[in-house]
Parts: structure tokens; C-alpha cells; sequence
């Protein structure tokens, strides 16, 4: 019975997590492809589950549905309405083949491969064991990880933020291409004013 | 469960950095009216000092964090390595930062914490660690290419870099995870018998794979053969992306150019030399009895990136996109380093480890003079064509002389370091049993001086032209840097002797069987 | 496995039964519902004012920032959970850690983790990204 309850489980999560896959490609709106990701994460969260890695479908549910899916929706809005869609690709074909191929080559390694036995963990446990190892010999990667996340943090702000000292030289460039008349008399302060944040 | 001692004092010089940078990132938001050029300069002292410190407490230690992170010889050479490279970046672009950007502070400091991600990409023996410190050091280096944020070719640039760089790291993290599938662990080596992974470790599960040691090079057996090669084909393809072989190169030429200048001189000088570090790191500490699996790989890669590079670099009419085609040439002699590990005895591959790390060292050398050359012209016109160099002869002599210098030395000319360093690379390929990738070599290394010359024939043989064509002068930090880096030059040139050993000490670290 | 079971064969359960509910509900919407569509049916809202424009707005980038921050607090409540879990077993158990936790490193490790990302959020605060509204901010 067991065993009958988990191919079923896994069959059908690894439906969901492939079909997703490949909806996101077919899908010709950007928006319907982010949701099919999310479908893909969610089956991928479910595979984890029939891996005894709890912790990590939690995970998976936390981070990648919660949180990657919500930056990725917030990308494709801050993109005008013309670039949201999939365009036709003359690479197609070659791309599908490719595909292909690769995909042959991933069955025949996992098929062929003599894996080690994986060490079956107890359920209820991994975030313990986890974090057992975090702050014992992957301390180190552990605030990497933290220093990262604070560089890529500051980064995206000073890019991303327009804040009051690019307006004025933002503000130069655009006249020097042309785009906004040269300052006359009393113009010329309007644009690089304060408080112009949009 | 067992609670290791986790010795601290090992990576003192990797706390302190990430320290430095944050309060130099919080200074400079806080202290609004301190003009930018004291927290540049304030950084450039900050890591000199730093250097001095660790070159002066952390020279054979040899010992080793949690497993996780190697403080040797090999580690020491490399944090005082990089720690210059980003204190001369950021002397060399403190000028050009005033002018032509905004949020110094987060400049000095990214810079600062992609410098981090180097060191311990460097000495990282254990695969997380390793893949974590190599997204430091790439999420700072994406941000960094494109922090020239109102400048179109910025944007291209950082985009391309990101979406190809995030795209290798994949590929890179997903043949670790086939490595890691089939060996059952991540660490590099043990260092000692009784380390934490109990003998467990990379090098040691592929050993027992071949059942041979690498005298022998037999291949694997077929059934963890497959799934070996593919990791293996994964792993060189994501590091190919890092370092800008053909075919992973597409980036380069767009991200160089975007970049700010003295980015692209930390990228292509810091950049390549934490990826280069990391890859003989991995492939000798590690990957090592796999070698006669992944020689041929690299090898081709090795050749097509020596002849792609060289022969597109001759249709160039950038200086930024110059050296960026010249660097992708230099990657391919480096990577005869890496094909020259597969050799019959651990004494020979350790040649090709300090051959590799030697040309690493005066490569990098010179191609910093080259883009803090190209600071200095560039903070007077603005300009960076190949014909804006015109005349530069007349109107900055000493630059001219300094740049022309830095490019033969790239071409690889007898004095300077290109020749000595190439000289040892291309020796031990021929040693080693690679002859042909020598000859490859030292051919495209001619044709790689037709296009310096075409550079040193603008600045000397022609009349300056345009509105601008005074002359001028070079302010004296930027002066200091251009004359420590032409004395490195020299000295790798005429008497490399000293460095030479001391990288023979510091390689000996990787093949712990020697 | 057996313990895979027992915990998760409630799922294996309401998977197909929550599935066939939800299909029950659009396609018996499909089949029975009247459908005459008219054009003020088809507006986005039903009352007040019309709509004007293109439904797809192009947002603001600072929803972007915001979703960062949130994602980069997210991680760390990620790493927080583990290691709470195993801090609180070593205070259980005594042994291994010793009877004061708070002379060890561990919960320095964690201390230095937060503060680092907190670093970052102090960061987004002085920058202003805090901010919602459009005023002048320093």
C-alpha cells in the first residue's frame, strides 16, 4: 500500500513539476508563465517531501513561491506593456533539438550512474541536523551567505533607488542628448528640483 | 553532537575586510559632507595595510578552517595578491569615480566586498564554500559593471554579465551537484587523516573510482563514468563563463566596455584571478585522479580561446573591447596551466600549477598598468578608441612610454614580465606531453604583437588631433601606482627568480600526495 | 517510508479530493451558468469610474526594492529556523555545548548573521527606501 501511495506521489508531482516546466515556455504571457513556474516550485517542494527533506520543501514553499515569484511579477510590471510578451524566435527549432539532446543525455546519466546509497534521514529532523551543521563546520559559508545578501542588498538599492543626487546629472544627460530643452532663466531648476522621486 | 573548535584567528584578515568595507559603505552615508576622495583613499590605505598584516601573521601557517577553507601558503599568496589589485583599483579610479559617478561609498565598499569573495574563493576547499564566495565576489562584480547607471552601454554591459553570469552558475552548481551526487561529499581533500569528513572527501572517492593512482591515469569505470563527465562538463562550462573561455566568452567584450574603467581593470585583473585561483584549486586538490576525464576538454577550450581571442582582437577598434579580446587570448595560455596538471608524476603537475600561477601573477600585473594608463588618458579626454590614443606621445610622454610598456609585455616581449611568464607556461606544456598547445601558443602570441603594435603606432607615430591636444599632466597617486606597476614588470621581466619560488611554495600546498 | 506515509498521506488525500472540488466548481459554473456578456461586464470594475488606459500599469521600482528586502528576510528567517531548533537541543541536552551556552560561539554566529543583514536594512532605512511617500527624503 505504501509503495502504491508513493509512486503515485511521486508520478504525479513529477507531472506537475515537468508540465509546469513546459508551460512556462509555451506560454506566450509572461505573467501565465510566472504562475506555471510557481506550479513547478510547488512540485518540486512535493519531490523534496518524497525525499524525507522536509525542511527543504519548506523551503522551497518559503523562498521560491513566497518569495522569488513575488520579485519576479514585480519585474515583469516595472517592464512597459510591450516587452511582456514571448516573441517568436527563429531559434526555435535548433533550441527544441538542443533541448533535446540534453535531456537524452540527463536520462542516460541518472539511468546509468551507480549513485551512492543516499543516507535516509529521519523525518522531522533535517532543520535540526541542518542547523546543527550551520553553526558548526558550515558556520563560514553560513555568513557568506549573510555578506552576500547585504552586497547584492546595497547594490540593487543604489541601482535600482533614483535618488536626489542622479536627478541633477540625470537631468544634464537628458539635455545633452537632446531630449529635454537646454535651462532658460527660471526652468532651469524645475526638473532637478527636490522631491521629484517618480 | 561533536562542536569543533573553530579556530577564529584564521580568517582574521576576511573578518576584517568585510568590517572595513561596511563602515566605508556607513561613512560615507552618514558623513555626507567628507569629500568621496577620503573614502577612496582611506579604502586604497585600509588594504595596504590589511595586505602588510596578513603577508607579515599568515605566512606558513598552513592550517585549516572547519575543513571548509585552506589557510596556506597558496591562500596567503592570494589574499596579499588580491588585496593589491583592489587597493591600486581603487587609487587608479578614485579620480574618474569623482567625476563620472555617484554612491561612492557603495563603489569603495562593493569593491571591497567582491575582493572578499576572492580570498575566499581562493582558499575555500570545500564546494558550498567555494560557490558561495564565487556569487560574492560575481553579485558585487554584476552590480559594480553597471554602476555607471545613467550610461546605456553600463546597462548592457551589467545585464549580459548578470544574465549569462547567473546562467554559468547554474550550470556550475548543477554539475557540483552531480559531483556531490556521486562522491557523497563536498569537501576537496582531507587535509588530515582524522578531519571531519573522516577521510571522506573528492579526491579520495575519485581515486578509489579509478582504483589507480594517477601514475597510471586510468579512466573510470563505466558506471559512474557518465555521470562524472557530464559534472565535469558542467563544471568546466560554468568556470569557462568566470574566466571568458571560447565559446563562454560572449560577455566579455560588452561588459568590459560598459563597465567604468577601473571596474574593468578589477574585473579583467581580480576577476580572472580569483576564477583562475578557484579553478587549480579544484582541479588539482580535487578533481586531480580524474584527469586523463577532463585534459582533453580543456585542452580544446584552451586552443580555441588562444585563436578565437587573438584573431578577433585584430578587428578591434575600442580600447576597452582590445583588452578584452587580449584577455580572452591571455585566459587560453592560462588554461594550458590547468591541461598541463595531467602530467605522469604530482612533481610535474605542481609545475604546471606555479607555470599557471606565474603567468597569472605577471599577467595581471601588466594588464592593471595597461587600464590604469588608460585611467589617466581617459580622466583627461573621456575618451577610450583606439585613435584617441593619437599622439599621446607628445602630450603625456610618460604615459605613452608606460602603456607601450604594459603592451609589449602583453605581447609577450623580451625585459618584461609577458616574456618570462609565457617562456614558463608554454615550457611546461611542451614538458608535460602538450607540445601542440605550445606551438598554438607561441604562434598567436606573434599575432597577438601586430595589435599592440597598432596601439603603440597611434600614440607614437601620429599627430595629435581634435580640440583637445594640450599636454597634461598625471596626478601623483595615479603617478605612484603606474611606477610600482612598471617596476612589478620589470622585476617579473629580468629576475623573477624570488616570486617563482615563492609560488613553487605556495602550489606545494595543493597536492598534498607530493 | 511507512513514517512518510503516516505524515503525509493526509495530503496524498486532499490533493485529489480538493482537485476535484475546484473542477467541480468551474465546471459546473461552465454548464449551468447563463452567459450574456455585455460590455460594461467586461470593465475591471463593475462600479465607479472608468478605467482609463491599458490594464497593464508599468509599476513603480521601488515595489521591486521592497519585494528584495522581503526576499533577503525571508532567507534569513530560513537559516534562523534550523538553528533554532538545533540551539534549543543543545541547551536540552547540556552535554555537548556545556551548561552556558552564552560563553559559546554559537549564538554569536547567529548574532553576527543578523547583524550583518541588518546592516543592510539600516542601509535601505538611511537611503530612504523605507519611505512610501514622494516627499524629499535625506
Amino acid at each position: 500500500m505504501s509503495d502504491v501511495g508513493f509512486h503515485l506521489a511521486f508520478w504525479s508531482l513529477s507531472a506537475l513539476t515537468i508540465g509546469g516546466a513546459l508551460m512556462i515556455i509555451v506560454s506566450r504571457n509572461l505573467i501565465h508563465a510566472v504562475i506555471f513556474l510557481i506550479l513547478s516550485f510547488i512540485g518540486v517542494a512535493g519531490l523534496f517531501i518524497t525525499l524525507s527533506a522536509d525542511f527543504l520543501a519548506l523551503v522551497q514553499i518559503l523562498v521560491y513561491v513566497g518569495a522569488i515569484a513575488v520579485l519576479m511579477l514585480f519585474a515583469i510590471l516595472l517592464t512597459p506593456r510591450a516587452a511582456r510578451d514571448n516573441e517568436e524566435s527563429l531559434m526555435r527549432y535548433p533550441a527544441m533539438i538542443l533541448m533535446g539532446l540534453v535531456i537524452a543525455a540527463g536520462v542516460f546519466v541518472a539511468l546509468e550512474t551507480d549513485w551512492g546509497p543516499m543516507r535516509e534521514g529521519a523525518i522531522g529532523t533535517q532543520a535540526k541536523i541542518i542547523g546543527e551543521s550551520l553553526i558548526n563546520q558550515y558556520v563560514l559559508p553560513f555568513e557568506i551567505g549573510a555578506v552576500m545578501l547585504t552586497a547584492a542588498l546595497v547594490g540593487a538599492i543604489a541601482l535600482a533607488r533614483q535618488d536626489d543626487e542622479d536627478l541633477p546629472i540625470h537631468t544634464a544627460s537628458l539635455i545633452e542628448e537632446g531630449v529635454l530643452p537646454p535651462p532658460d532663466g527660471d526652468a532651469a531648476d524645475a526638473p532637478a528640483g527636490p522631491g521629484d522621486d517618480s | 553532537m561533536d562542536v569543533i573548535d573553530l579556530e577564529y584567528a584564521l580568517i582574521i584578515p576576511e573578518l576584517v575586510l568585510a568590517s572595513f568595507a561596511t563602515l566605508i559603505v556607513a561613512g560615507a552615508l552618514i558623513f555626507r559632507r567628507v569629500p568621496q576622495e577620503v573614502w577612496g583613499y582611506l579604502s586604497a590605505a585600509g588594504l595596504v595595510v590589511l595586505l602588510v598584516l596578513t603577508a607579515v601573521f599568515y605566512i606558513n601557517v598552513n592550517d585549516d578552517f572547519a575543513n571548509v577553507l585552506a589557510v596556506d601558503n597558496y591562500t596567503v599568496l592570494f589574499r596579499v595578491f588580491f588585496l593589491g589589485i583592489a587597493a591600486f583599483a581603487i587609487l587608479a579610479g578614485v579620480q574618474f569615480a569623482g567625476d563620472r559617478l555617484r554612491h561612492h561609498g557603495e563603489f569603495y565598499g562593493l569593491i571591497m566586498f567582491a575582493t572578499l569573495g576572492m580570498m575566499l574563493l581562493a582558499a575555500s576547499r570545500e564546494l558550498i564554500t567555494a560557490y558561495l564566495s564565487l556569487e560574492l565576489m560575481s553579485f558585487s562584480l554584476y552590480i559594480l559593471v553597471g554602476f555607471n547607471k545613467l550610461n546605456p552601454f553600463s546597462n548592457e554591459g551589467s545585464l549580459k554579465y548578470l544574465l549569462l553570469g547567473a546562467f554559468s552558475s547554474a550550470l556550475f552548481l548543477y554539475g557540483l551537484s552531480i559531483l556531490y551526487g556521486v562522491t557523497g561529499t563536498t569537501t576537496y581533500s582531507a587535509i588530515e587523516p582524522d578531519g571531519i569528513e573522516a577521510g571522506r572527501n573528492i579526491a579520495q572517492q575519485l581515486g578509489n573510482f579509478s582504483a589507480a593512482t594517477i601514475d597510471s591515469a586510468l579512466p573510470i569505470p563505466g558506471d559512474v563514468r557518465p555521470a562524472i563527465i557530464v559534472a565535469l562538463v558542467l563544471i568546466v562550462a560554468g568556470l569557462g563563463f568566470k574566466v571568458s573561455a571560447v565559446p563562454f566568452h560572449q560577455w566579455t567584450p560588452d561588459a568590459y566596455q560598459g563597465a567604468p574603467l577601473p571596474i574593468t581593470a578589477f574585473l579583467s585583473a581580480a576577476g580572472k584571478a580569483a576564477a583562475f585561483a578557484f579553478f587549480l584549486r579544484l582541479f588539482s586538490e580535487a578533481l586531480l585522479p580524474a584527469a586523463a576525464e577532463w585534459s582533453w576538454l580543456i585542452a580544446v577550450i584552451a586552443a580555441l580561446t588562444m585563436i578565437t581571442g587573438n584573431l578577433v582582437a585584430l578587428r578591434q577598434t575600442n580600447m576597452k573591447r582590445l583588452m578584452a579580446y587580449s584577455s580572452i587570448g591571455q585566459v587560453g595560455y592560462l588554461l594550458i596551466g590547468i591541461v598541463a596538471l595531467d602530467a605522469g608524476s604530482l612533481a610535474e603537475s605542481q609545475d604546471a600549477a606555479t607555470a599557471l600561477v606565474l603567468h597569472l601573477l605577471g599577467y595581471v600585473a601588466t594588464n592593471v598598468l595597461v587600464f590604469t594608463a588608460l585611467i589617466a588618458f581617459y580622466n583627461r579626454t573621456g575618451k577610450d578608441d583606439i585613435v584617441d590614443l593619437r599622439g599621446l606621445a607628445e602630450r603625456q610622454p610618460m604615459l605613452a612610454l608606460l602603456l607601450s610598456i604594459a603592451l609589449f609585455s602583453l605581447a609577450g616581449m623580451p625585459l618584461f614580465a609577458g616574456f618570462a611568464t609565457k617562456f614558463v607556461i608554454f615550457q611546461v606544456a611542451a614538458s608535460n606531453g602538450h607540445l601542440w598547445l605550445a606551438v598554438i601558443g607561441v604562434t598567436v602570441s606573434f599575432v597577438s604583437l601586430y595589435y599592440y603594435l597598432m596601439v603603440i603606432k597611434q600614440m607614437y607615430l601620429y599627430k595629435p588631433e581634435g580640440d583637445d591636444t594640450g599636454r597634461f599632466s598625471v596626478p601623483a597617486p595615479m603617478m605612484g601606482a603606474l611606477a610600482v606597476l612598471t617596476g612589478a614588470v620589470f622585476l617579473v621581466g629580468l629576475y623573477p627568480a624570488p616570486l617563482f619560488k615563492a609560488i613553487d611554495a605556495s602550489t606545494a600546498m595543493l597536492f598534498p600526495g607530493l | 517510508m511507512e513514517q512518510l506515509i503516516e505524515n503525509y498521506g493526509a495530503v496524498l488525500l486532499a490533493v485529489p479530493v480538493g482537485a476535484f472540488l475546484v473542477l467541480n466548481a468551474i465546471i459546473a459554473t461552465k454548464v449551468l451558468a447563463p452567459r450574456r456578456s455585455t460590455r460594461l461586464k467586461g470593465q475591471v470594475y463593475e462600479c465607479g469610474m472608468l478605467p482609463i488606459g491599458r490594464n497593464w500599469a508599468q509599476v513603480h521600482v521601488r515595489y521591486y526594492i521592497f519585494a528584495i528586502l522581503f526576499l533577503v528576510f525571508d532567507v534569513e528567517i530560513v537559516f534562523l529556523f534550523p538553528w533554532a531548533a538545533s540551539f534549543l537541543g543543545l541547551m536540552d541536552s547540556g552535554g555537548a555545548v556545556g551548561p552556558a551556552p552564552f560563553d559559546k560561539v554559537i549564538l554569536w554566529q547567529m548574532v553576527l548573521f543578523i547583524l550583518t543583514l541588518v546592516v543592510g536594512l539600516a542601509y535601505a532605512w538611511r537611503k530612504g527606501v523605507l519611505e512610501w511617500s514622494s516627499e524629499r527624503v535625506r
